[in-house]
C-alpha cells in the first residue's frame, strides 16, 4: 500500500461558481496530513462550494484542485468514487436514509465500500458507542434530536477512519453540550492523525488550535 | 466492489419513499400488461377456435350414383386423404331421415321422392384449407362424385376475421405499449427525482453509479413483477367471468400467464431505462 501524500489538499488559483456568478475567485491553500484547518466565512461566502469542490461535486472553472494526491478535475467517475470513499463528510444539513436505522446509517460508508455486514455492524456499534448513541441504534434518524443527528453524522464520517474529514458547519444550530460532544468526536479523529477541514461561521474552542482561513468576497485569506 | 445488499435495500427504500407513486406505477404496469394480455388472449382464443373448427370439420362427398362400386371407390379414396380420421357412408334414406328429423317436416311427398343423394362423410383430425381444396377438386373429377361439400366460406370468413383482429390488435397493442411506457416511466422517474438529495449525499459518500444502477433495476423489476402478478390475476378473473356468463369454459395455458408477467416486467424495465438513465443530481 502506498503512503498517503503529506499534502492532502492543494488548491491553486481556483475559480468556481454558479452560472455567471463566481463564488470562489483565485483561492489557493493547502492542508497537510493530520492538519486541522478551519475556513470561516459569512453565510453565502462559498464555504459549501469549497467543500463540494473538494469532493468533485462542483466544477472548477480555473485553477487546480488536488485531493489525496489526485487532480479532482481529471478523475474518472470510478476514481472520483474511490477518492470520496477515503473522505469522511459531514454535511451542513444532516443527510440520512430516513427509512434505515441509526445503526445502518452509521455504517453506510462501510456498506458502500462493500465491507461485510458483520464488520459493518461491529464497527457501527463501536462508532455509536463513541458518539453516545448506543441507545438509539434501532431508532430511525428522524426520531433523533438535532444534536444527536449531528453526532450521528460525525460518527458516520469517521467510521471508516478516513485520512481526510470535510465538515461543513458541523456545529451550526447545536447547543453548547451537543457542540462539545461533536467537537470531541472530531478531536479524537484528529488525534488519530486525520486531516480535518471544517467550515464555520463562528469559531469554537476546539478550533482555536486550527490553521484559520477566512472566505471573503470569494477570496481566501489566511488568519494564522 | 459492488454492494448488492445495499443496492437492493436502496431499491426497496426508493419504492417505500413514495408509496402513492409506487402504487401508480404498479397499477399502470398491471393495466397495460392486462390490456396487452387481453388482446393477445383474444387472438389466442380465436386461434384455438379456428383449431377447434378444423378439428371438428367434416366433408361430405355426394355420390352421383349410389352403387356399391361407386361407394367403395370414393370411400377408398377418402380413407387415403391426409388427415382423414373417420370415413362413413350415409345412404340417401338416412340423409332424408336426418333432414326430416331436423326440420320436422315430411319431405318425401313434398318433393315427390327422396331429393337427397347418398354421401360419404369424412371427418378430419386436422385440415388445412389449401389441402382440402385440392382434395375436393380431385374428388370432384371422379365420375362417381356429384360434388364435395364443406364449409369453405365460413372457414375463409373466420380466417379473414382472425387476420383483421390480429392486424388491428397489433396497432392497438403497439399504441397501448407506447402510452404505458410513457406513463410508467413518468411515475418511476418522479419517484427517483423525488430523492435527488439522497442520491447526491450517497454519491458524495462514494456510492458508485453502478450501485445506483442496480438500485434502479430493483425498483423497476419490483414494479414489473408486482404489476405482472396483478395483470395475471385480473386476466384469470376475466376468464372465469367469461366462462361463467357465456357458458363457454376458457382457460389460458401456463406459458400465457408467464408471457403476461414477462411483458409487465419488460414494460417497467424499458420504461425506467427510457426515462431515467442516470441518477439525477440535485
Amino acid at each position: 500500500m502506498t503512503e498517503p501524500p503529506s499534502i492532502i489538499i492543494e488548491l491553486a488559483n481556483v475559480v468556481s461558481g454558479y452560472g455567471a456568478r463566481a463564488v470562489l475567485t483565485g483561492v489557493s491553500f493547502s492542508v497537510r496530513k493530520g492538519e486541522l484547518v478551519v475556513v470561516e466565512g459569512a453565510t453565502g461566502a462559498g464555504k459549501t462550494t469549497l467543500i463540494r469542490l473538494l469532493l468533485g461535486a462542483q466544477p472548477c472553472r480555473a485553477g487546480m484542485v488536488r485531493v489525496l494526491g489526485g487532480d479532482v478535475a481529471r478523475h474518472t467517475p470510478e476514481a472520483l468514487t474511490s477518492m470520496r470513499r477515503q473522505i469522511g463528510v459531514v454535511f451542513q444539513s444532516p443527510q440520512f436514509l430516513a427509512q434505515e436505522t441509526v445503526m445502518t446509517n452509521a455504517g453506510l460508508p462501510l456498506q458502500i465500500a462493500g465491507v461485510s455486514a458483520e464488520v459493518c455492524r461491529a464497527r457501527a456499534t463501536r462508532a455509536l458507542m463513541d458518539a453516545g448513541l448506543t441507545g438509539s441504534a434501532r431508532k430511525h434518524p428522524p426520531q433523533l434530536s438535532g444534536g444527536e443527528q449531528a453526532r450521528l453524522q460525525i460518527a458516520r464520517a469517521l467510521i471508516h477512519q478516513p485520512q481526510l474529514v470535510l465538515a461543513d458547519e458541523p456545529f451550526a444550530h447545536l447547543d453548547p453540550d451537543s457542540t462539545a460532544a461533536a467537537e470531541e468526536l472530531l478531536a479524537t479523529a484528529h488525534a488519530r492523525g486525520a486531516a480535518i477541514l471544517i467550515t464555520t461561521h463562528g469559531p469554537t474552542r476546539f478550533l482555536e488550535r486550527a490553521a484559520r482561513y477566512r472566505l471573503d468576497n470569494g477570496r481566501l485569506i489566511g488568519l494564522t | 466492489m459492488l454492494s448488492i445488499p445495499l443496492a437492493i435495500r436502496l431499491g426497496f427504500g426508493l419504492l417505500r419513499s413514495r408509496p402513492t407513486l409506487t402504487i401508480l406505477a404498479v397499477g399502470l404496469t398491471a393495466l397495460a400488461a392486462a390490456v396487452l394480455g387481453g388482446l393477445f388472449g383474444t387472438v389466442y382464443l380465436l386461434r384455438s377456435l379456428q383449431a377447434e373448427f378444423m378439428t371438428a370439420l367434416t366433408v361430405e362427398i355426394e355420390l352421383a350414383h349410389d352403387t356399391d362400386a361407386a361407394r367403395a371407390r370414393v370411400m377408398s379414396e377418402a380413407e387415403n386423404w391426409p388427415g382423414a380420421e373417420f370415413v362413413q357412408y350415409v345412404s340417401a334414406d338416412n340423409v332424408l331421415r336426418e333432414v326430416e328429423a331436423e326440420t320436422g317436416e315430411n319431405l318425401a311427398p313434398l318433393f315427390g321422392g327422396n331429393p337427397f343423394p347418398a354421401f360419404v362423410r369424412v371427418r378430419f383430425g386436422h385440415a388445412e384449407l389449401a389441402t382440402l381444396d385440392s382434395l375436393a377438386r380431385a374428388a370432384e373429377a371422379l365420375p362417381e362424385v356429384l360434388r364435395v361439400v364443406y364449409p369453405r366460406t365460413l372457414w375463409t370468413d373466420l380466417e379473414r376475421l382472425a387476420l383483421r383482429v390480429r392486424g388491428s390488435f397489433g396497432w392497438i397493442g403497439g399504441l397501448i405499449a407506447l402510452l404505458a411506457l410513457g406513463l410508467i416511466g413518468f411515475s418511476l422517474r418522479a419517484q427517483v427525482r423525488n430523492l435527488r438529495a439522497t442520491w447526491e449525499f450517497l454519491a458524495l459518500l462514494g456510492l458508485s453509479q453502478r450501485i445506483l444502477g442496480v438500485t434502479l433495476l430493483v425498483q423497476r423489476l419490483t414494479v414489473g413483477a408486482l404489476g405482472g402478478l396483478l395483470a395475471c390475476g385480473a386476466l384469470a378473473l376475466l376468464a372465469a367471468a367469461y366462462s361463467l356468463f357465456l357458458l363457454r369454459p376458457i382457460s389460458f395455458p401456463f406459458w400465457f400467464h408467464i408471457t403476461v408477467w414477462l411483458t409487465a416486467l419488460a414494460l417497467a424495465a424499458v420504461a425506467g431505462m427510457l426515462t431515467t438513465r442516470r441518477i439525477p443530481a440535485k
